[in-house]
Formats: C-alpha cells, structure tokens, sequence
C-alpha cells in the first residue's frame, strides 16, 4: 500500500515534467533561430540535409537544402495576419492550423507522454520522450528534447509494434547566435503560408469522411477545379492525414492500391455513387489499416440526405 | 628422450607459439588426456615453464601456483546442462550449420532491434524495411514503386482476361498518382509545427497526374 501512496504522486510528477517538456518543444520551435544537419533514414535509405529556421517580426522562414542525391531546396515563410490574401497563386501554400496551444490539448488527449531516460544527440544532451498513442489510430513518436534550448532534436517513428518506421535526426546544430541577426533574402522562398492561428477550414460541400478517429481535426479542405479534385486535409497535433477525392474521369486512371514505405501509408480505394466510380485515396503517416478503415469510410453527401 | 617424446615436446612447443597444426594439436591433447602419465605431468610442467618464461618476457606477472587442477576439478563437479536439440543439429551438418546459425543470430539479433517501446538503443537502430515493401518487389506487382501492393479487387480483374481495364490502370500513371498524392500530403504537413521540416524531408518527387494530360 505504501508503494502505491508514494507512486502515484512521483508518477503524476513525471507525466507532468513530460507534457511541459513537450509544451516546451513548440515553444521553442516558435522562438528560436537554429540552422543544422540532419539525417533521415527510412526504409534503408538515409538522407542528409541542411536545415535554416529563422524567426522574424515578418514571419518565419525555414529551408530545407538536400545534401545528397539530386540536388534540391525548399525554403517557405509562414506569415501570421491576412490569410494570404496578397499571395500569388505559384507561392500560395494552403492556409493550414499549425500547432498551438489548442491542439496541444487535442495532442495531450491523443497521446500518453513518457520521460524515457537521458541521450545525447548531435553532441546535445537530451530528454528522450515516448509519446504513446491512445489507439490503434495513429503511430507512436520516440522524440529527443535538447535540455538546453527545449528543440526537438530527434523524432522517431515506430510501428504499432515497436519497430523504427523513420527517423530525422540533427548530426549538428547551432542555436541563436548570428543566426539571431542574419537576414533573409526573398528570392529563393517557394512558399508562403499565411494564417499563424487556427484556420477554419469549411467542410467539403459534396464528400464526407464517415470515420474520422478521435482527436483528428479537419485543417485544411481544397478542391482543384482543374482535375476536380477534393482534397480534405486532418491532423491531432502530431500525425496527419490527407484524403482525397478524385473526379470520375480520373478515377479511371487510377488502380486500388496500398502503400506503405516509412511511416507513410497510402491507401486507395473504388467508391461507387450515382453509377459511377470515384478513387478515394488516404495518405498520412498513420497506419496503414487506419488509412484503410478512413479511405472505405468516405461517401458523398447526398447520400445522408436521402436517409429518414 | 624417444623420439616420440621429441616430437611431443616440439609439438608443445608450436602449440605454444601458436603454429602447431591440427597433428600437434592432437598429440598434445591425446597425450593430456592420460593424465596420470609422466609424459602428461611433464607436459604440464613444461606447458608451465614456458607460459612463465613467455610472461616474463612480455613483463606480466608470474605465478608459480598452478590452478590447473583446480579449475579441471571445479569444471568436472559442474552441473552438465541438457544440450540443445538445435545446436545437436547445427554441429552435425558442418559449415551449413555455421551459416544457419549466423543467420539465426542476425534473426534475434533483429527482433531485439525490434522490441516495442523504446528505450535509445532500440531505437538507435537503421531504420526498418516495411514487409510490404519486400512483397512488392518480390510479388506479381513488381513493376511499381517498392512498398507498393495492388488491391485484391484489382488482381482479380486484371486476370479476368478483361483487357480495357488493364489498359486503363497505366503503370507510368500509378506511379505518378502515387507520387502526386505524396508530395500533395507532405506539402500540407509541415505546418503542423510539431513535425518541424520532417514531412518536406519526405518529399520525392514533384511530378503529377496532371502534366500528363
């Protein structure tokens, strides 16, 4: 019994340090200017890359140069205010939520935090968290926190079952410094996204997603006019999911299909309306047969209506 | 000395300097063997000797106590544990058993790798090879990305000797759908400030669907 009265309180105190380490983690990500290499490894194959983060009064302004393999970078700037409205239609990015203090509660209620121990990554020493999720819905995160600046400096992702799915891990980083002073060119950024608070985004008129698992918001919604294309876009604060809806005429072109490699599964499947056949297809980095339950959950509208 | 004591003492000799072959090897053991014989207290003695002269010449400590009996009663007195049928197994085939062994540990040694709930070093791993990904290359759809996997609906028709819908289900636009439908999700990802830059890391290719139109 006396185990149990001294247990508790140490437990409650653990899970607690764990969720304001996590807290931490976004803060950080908000706040600090840091610039580093990272790896990335999945299925086998391992990936270097060269990362710049910088926060300005204007936004923030990241990039993601591939060291390896063909060469390539991304750079975007996240803006807070109007919604990118001023935004050409090339460097437009959908509006999407990213995580704040609200979907940290929608993470907290998802997951199950755990202190795992102490690392060291990148020459940092780290916490390493286990975040655990409460269902079969999403895929458990093994993370290491730097115990200097909060950052995230690693992020596992397992199976069901355990295994490491893929990983993105810092091999050097530098925070602050003059990075803090560096300034930031326009010319090379590919994208721009607006709206720093939670967007929201309007439910497709014509498609709906019958299960959509707990803890999952919808973000983002898009339909590209061009393809006839419905795109529905979720996420719980960590994982994410994007289904979409493909016109008939392009349903045709597309077989049913699974896919799996990393984290990331797609699944598509046949959804018969109206006499005639839509591709429904679920991309996250979810697992596969929750990618799978979501794609055969999809169905139009006007089928609800037509029930008593 | 005989001359067969003679070719002990060299054979001993070698054992000791490490180039006895397999032939001084077994006429030093066969001779211990005996071991209430003269030639085997000798040996012993002489083993002895040159371990201690060896020792000196390296520097190391010497002992002139000798725990050989010791440790030979000690490991006679031991409990004798039942053998494993596998290792039975194993020993018998020669160099076939060595390779399935080496290929048991590297199947434990993946398990192991692969325990749930991470502690760093499981972690620490390479990062896993799907199954799915394995079956694709190896199954009836191994023309399409690794990691891809054809519906049971699809293979159905597709041996039903239903010609159009093959024809329709182009690899090239599998592929570039499958693609497309990547790149689309990981652009829409990496707003969510938790991933960091990690979805934009998972981005492959940018070719679409569309272009092809």
């Amino acid at each position: 019994m006396t185990a149990i009265f001294v247990s508790v309180p140490v437990l409650a105190q653990q899970n607690k340090e764990a969720y304001e380490l996590v807290e931490g983690m976004i803060d950080a990500s908000k706040t600090l200017n840091y610039s580093g290499l990272v790896t990335y490894e999945k299925a086998g194959r391992l990936k270097t890359s060269k990362i710049l983060h910088l926060i300005r009064e204007d936004g923030t302004f990241e990039q993601l140069t591939h060291l390896d393999g063909p060469a390539g970078q991304f750079s975007w700037r996240r803006t807070s205010g109007d919604c990118g409205l001023d935004t050409t239609e090339d460097k437009k990015v959908d509006l999407l939520s990213t995580l704040t203090s609200s979907s940290f509660e929608r993470l907290k209620a998802s997951y199950t935090v755990e202190i795992r121990g102490q690392s060291r990554v990148a020459g940092r020493e780290a916490t390493t968290l286990l975040l655990k999720p409460k269902d079969n819905f999403r895929l458990p995160y093994f993370v290491a926190i730097d115990n200097q600046s909060n950052l995230m400096l690693m992020s596992v992702i397992l199976s069901l079952a355990g295994k490491p799915l893929e990983r993105l891990q810092f091999v050097e980083i530098e925070v602050g410094g003059d990075l803090d002073s560096m300034t930031v060119g326009d010319a090379q950024i590919n994208a721009e996204v607006s709206c720093d608070t939670d967007s929201k985004p309007q439910p497709l008129g014509d498609w709906t997603v019958g299960l959509i698992p707990p803890g999952f918001l919808l973000t983002d919604s898009e339909k590209e006019p061009k393809i006839g294309e419905s795109i529905l876009s979720f996420s719980d604060g960590l994982s994410t999911f994007t289904v979409f809806i493909e016109s008939v005429q392009m349903s045709k072109k597309i077989p049913p299909f699974t896919f799996s490699q990393g984290a990331t599964a797609a699944v598509s499947a046949k959804l018969k309306h109206g006499g005639n056949e839509f591709t429904v297809s679920v991309v996250g980095e979810i697992p596969a047969d929750a990618a799978k339950k979501i794609a055969q959950s999809v169905s139009h509208t006007s089928k609800l209506l037509k029930l008593p | 000395m005989s001359q067969y004591n003679e070719h002990l003492g060299e054979s001993l000799s070698a054992l000791m300097d490490g180039e006895a072959s397999d032939l001084d090897t077994r006429r030093v053991l066969k001779e211990l063997a005996l071991e209430d014989s003269q030639n085997a207290m000798l040996m012993r003695e002489k083993w002895r000797r040159y371990q201690s002269v060896s020792s000196v010449m390296k520097g190391d400590v010497v002992s002139n106590v000798d725990y050989s009996a010791d440790i030979a009663r000690a490991i006679a007195e031991e409990a004798v544990f039942k053998v494993n049928p596998l290792v039975k197994i194993f020993s018998s085939s020669g160099r076939l058993a060595i390779a399935a062994s080496v290929a048991l540990v590297a199947v434990l040694g993946v398990q192991q790798f692969n325990l749930p709930a991470g502690s760093t070093d499981e972690t620490a791993g390479f990062a896993y090879i799907d199954e799915t990904s394995v079956e694709g290359l190896v199954g009836p759809a191994n023309q399409l990305p690794a990691g891809w996997a054809m519906s049971e609906e699809l293979q159905v028709r597709t041996v039903s000797a239903d010609s159009v819908e093959k024809d329709i289900y182009s690899e090239e636009n599998a592929r570039a759908y499958l693609a497309y439908v990547l790149a689309k999700h990981a652009s829409k990802a990496p707003y969510v400030r938790s991933q960091g830059m990690l979805p934009y890391a998972r981005v492959e290719t940018r070719t679409t669907i569309t272009d092809q139109e």
